[in-house]
């Protein structure tokens, strides 16, 4: 009984765990380059209609062409983007030295059915090659 | 009451597969090997960095599949691997180290695509070079 109630309690504290893990892996960001923000938005639920036709991810700092940005299912892990990944430089309104870029994907919104998508990027930045990543989950739900 | 506990460690045990078969992707699309293997203490830089995929015919798309090589510590991409597209089956991933990697730990990000239904999955590995 009381061996039943310890294996009970472990396999909690471990699908606990890992649950936790899965949805806290897209909080943190390590390294070096900054994810600023994006048009679309981390948790929110969009109608097909309201999203953009590419998502854009804004960074400080300067992208090579090492990075890259994934949209899929969650479930089903299917690629939901049309794969035209784009790095553009993004000017200045302040006037300063820091750089800006965008980091984009065409939407495939034939494939947004309802249902939970991940945004998953990754970035390498031009200064260090510093390797950093992160992402973001939306709903869609017409 | 010990049913109550033993319908419990089995929801969790379902859950625990149904998280775990979340984490690990596309059901079909998987790494079959490596070189260098994961966990590998080398002692001196490997030459080239190989990944082979089990996939289903039509193989990686080339231009999303992608892995990279990321120093630990400074968290620096060193080496970015892409489809070997002299392997008719296009289930290869590959990168020609040009300068040898220094001593230290590596982890090996990588993302893959099937060509065939657009399939998704990612995962990572660490090797060391001593």
């Amino acid at each position: 009984m009381r061996a039943l109630r310890v294996l009970s309690l472990t396999v909690s504290v471990l699908v606990v765990s890992t649950m936790v893990g899965l949805l806290s892996e897209d909080l943190f960001v390590f390294g070096h380059a900054k994810f600023v923000g994006s048009n679309i938005e981390n948790g929110k639920v969009y109608k097909v209609s309201e999203l953009p036709d590419r998502l854009e991810l804004l960074f400080e700092g300067e992208l090579t062409p090492r990075s890259q940005v994934y949209v899929f299912t969650v479930g089903g892990t299917l690629l939901v983007d049309q794969g035209d990944v784009k790095i553009e430089k993004e000017h200045e309104h302040g006037g300063g030295h820091e750089h800006k870029s965008k980091l984009s994907v065409a939407l495939n919104k034939e494939k947004l059915t309802d249902g939970l998508y991940q945004v998953r990027w990754i970035a390498v930045d031009g200064e260090h090659n510093a390797f950093v990543e992160g992402g973001f989950v939306f709903a869609v739900k017409d | 009451m010990t049913k109550r506990w033993l319908w419990l460690a089995l929801g969790c045990i379902v859950m625990a597969a149904l998280a775990a078969s979340l984490a690990m992707g596309h059901a079909r699309l998987r790494v079959a090997d490596t070189v260098p293997a994961p966990g590998a203490l080398l002692t001196e830089s490997p030459k080239e960095i190989k990944l082979v995929f089990s996939v289903e015919p039509g193989g990686l798309i080339p231009d999303q599949s992608l892995f990279w090589v990321v120093r630990q510590g400074p968290d620096e991409v060193v080496a970015v691997g892409k489809v070997d597209l002299s392997v008719a089956d296009r289930n290869v991933m590959r990168v020609e180290l040009k300068e040898r990697l220094g001593s230290g730990v590596y982890l090996v990000k990588w993302v893959a695509i099937s060509l065939q239904d657009k399939g998704f999955a990612e995962g990572s590995y660490s090797f060391a070079v001593k």
